[in-house]
């Protein structure tokens, strides 16, 4: 039996995307699924939910289990401007999902690039998040969006903070109707922009180029070329025909500051890679460098591999108490060469499915009757 | 194929007429038929009759791509959905109702029996209101009538109901209409169909 053969489709999809990840260099990180929960208390913005599971260790420090893996990474790298690091990891982390009712295990495979930066790596990490969309599903589609285009647009209009929250709500479930009330009693040309970007999205060129229309700051300028930087690598590597240009997806986070991604697959219903630019978390530990990762939510692929296997065992040999059990491990063993999964049981278990029955008596192996 | 999920029923109803005004049919069938699953005649839409507060859940889980659902569900229930347009019909308004002579104690945490327990605390929060939730299924208008409640928070349509229970509106918590929604991912993979779909509605409803 190959090795392979036995794995889940989701465990095969893991091992070729890490198989993927380190041929581009990236070297698996391993880490505690303990945290000190000062980390997340201190950059609890970072988070998209702040119930976390904590605990009390021995001497009495306040530990919390995992509820995000980029956090530490950040924290502990020992990347600088003139070395780079890079990073993947297979990890468990523990959030409160609302769908399920309470706390939930979501395993995690991500990948974090982080130094001094240029617009190739973020193609790298493009290319990579595509890739790993397109090692899941043929049919895949990535949503890009820049942070860094809503902020200057912002900050150039003066929109409070509290009102900026209410925004990106609004902006992030295309609620254009919603938002153009909202915007009522702004100058009616402010409001016009906000309402034209958050209605950006489609092809990327075209939607590019309508963008352009709107920058009338130049940090919305820097975005649209950042954004067009990456674009033209991924044309030349035929990246680009799955990708959307949408500027309603915007992140909660205020350390997602640049760039920032989606992954979709046919039959997933929800985003099931998310990714970006978190330079300003860097900075926050004090490090002026560049830092753009993805994390793919593997618990989020039973929605594409649900099916069962036709059968448990391929053979269950059901043997009578006084048979010849020498006889019988011979011929198990026999089986057990030539790939097959046996079981050997004196009655049938409940629930077990086999391929094919046998019964093992003083006369030897014999088929039971189908439907016995 | 396009998945559209419905409530079932008086909006439902509305809603087909208006998809088959702007060219996406399934009305004559609907008439004859009250399946719940209903398919186009080109085979290119599939209509999905459903309980109304159940549309959105068809939505954010990808059994349908696109649904028609009131504000108040999608306010209740705040599923992870885009909310593509007011539809502007099915109108009504979610308000806070007690009996005709009803006074408010001001030192008493407030007793609200609501179908919309998430809608309730949201709005009694933001007037820093101490209350006690009455989750209800049906009939709320008779929580205060039988002491049950102080108050109910429910949706108002014409007000005939409350009228015929010696109930008043107190305060109106938002309008409701509804809204044309989609899946996040149906959006990306089925987007020309989609948004064609909206740009037609848009212009019909304007």
């Amino acid at each position: 039996m190959d090795l392979l053969d036995m794995l889940r489709r989701d465990e095969r999809i893991t091992l070729e995307l890490r198989a993927l990840y380190e041929k581009y260099g990236y070297r698996k990180y391993r880490m505690s699924k303990f945290e000190e929960y000062g980390l997340y208390l201190e950059n609890k913005n970072f988070l998209k939910s702040q119930q976390i599971i904590t605990f009390h260790d021995l001497d009495g420090r306040v530990l919390a289990l995992k509820p995000d893996v980029t956090l530490s990474i950040a924290k502990n790298t020992h990347a600088s401007a003139s070395s780079s690091e890079k990073f993947y990891y297979l990890e468990n982390v523990f959030r409160l999902d609302k769908r399920a009712g309470g706390y939930r295990e979501i395993s995690q495979l991500g990948l974090e690039y982080i130094g001094k930066l240029d617009a190739r790596a973020s193609w790298e990490v493009m290319c990579l998040a595509q890739q790993t969309l397109a090692a899941i599903h043929p049919r895949h589609r990535m949503q890009l969006s820049h942070m860094g285009f809503w902020i200057s647009l912002l900050n150039g209009l003066n929109v409070d903070a509290l009102l900026r929250q209410e925004l990106m709500d609004l902006i992030r479930g295309k609620r254009l109707h919603e938002l153009k009330t909202k915007l009522a009693g702004m100058a009616p040309a402010a409001e016009k922009l906000i309402l034209d970007a958050a209605a950006l999205s489609g092809e990327f060129t075209q939607t590019l180029s309508a963008a352009r229309q709107l920058a009338i700051y130049q940090g919305m300028s820097d975005a649209l070329d950042e954004l067009e930087s990456i674009y033209q690598l991924l044309e030349a590597k035929k990246w680009q025909q799955d990708l959307t240009l949408d500027f309603s997806l915007v992140s909660d986070s205020e350390y997602y500051g640049g760039l920032i991604f989606q992954g979709y697959v046919e039959g997933v219903p929800r985003a099931l890679l998310t990714g970006g630019y978190y330079g300003n978390l860097l900075k926050k530990f004090g490090r002026d460098l560049d830092a753009i990762g993805f994390a793919v939510d593997l618990n989020e692929l039973s929605f594409l591999f649900r099916s069962v296997p036709a059968s448990d065992v391929d053979v269950l040999i059901l043997y009578d108490q006084d048979a010849d059990l020498d006889a019988l491990l011979t011929q198990a063993d026999m089986l057990m060469a030539e790939g097959r999964k046996v079981r050997l049981e004196q009655s049938a278990p409940e629930g077990v499915r086999a391929e094919t029955v046998y019964h093992f008596t003083k006369k030897g192996l014999k088929e039971a009757e189908k439907n016995a | 194929m396009l998945n559209i999920a419905l409530p079932k029923g008086r909006l439902g109803d509305q809603v087909l007429n208006l998809f088959s005004s702007i060219g996406f049919q399934c009305a004559e069938i609907y008439e004859n038929d009250r399946r719940l699953v209903l398919e186009s005649p080109d085979h290119q839409l599939r209509y999905l009759l459903v309980k109304p507060s159940d549309v959105a859940i068809y939505v954010e889980y990808g059994a349908a791509d696109v649904g028609v659902v009131g504000k108040d569900i999608l306010l209740e229930g705040n599923p992870d959905v885009y909310e593509l347009l007011d539809l502007q019909i099915g109108k009504c308004r979610l308000a806070v109702a007690g009996k005709e002579d009803y006074t408010e104690n001001p030192e008493a945490v407030l007793r609200v029996a609501t179908k919309f327990p998430n809608v309730a605390k949201k709005y009694y929060s933001s007037l820093n209101r101490d209350i006690e939730i009455i989750q209800l299924n049906g009939s709320i208008e008779l929580a205060p009538i039988l002491g049950l409640s102080d108050v109910i928070v429910d949706i108002v349509e014409s007000g005939k109901t409350l009228r015929e229970n010696h109930l008043k509106v107190l305060s109106e918590i938002v309008p409701v209409s509804a809204r044309l929604i989609a899946n996040r991912a149906s959006y990306l993979f089925k987007n020309e169909i989609i948004t064609d779909m909206t740009r037609k509605l848009q212009e019909a409803v304007e």
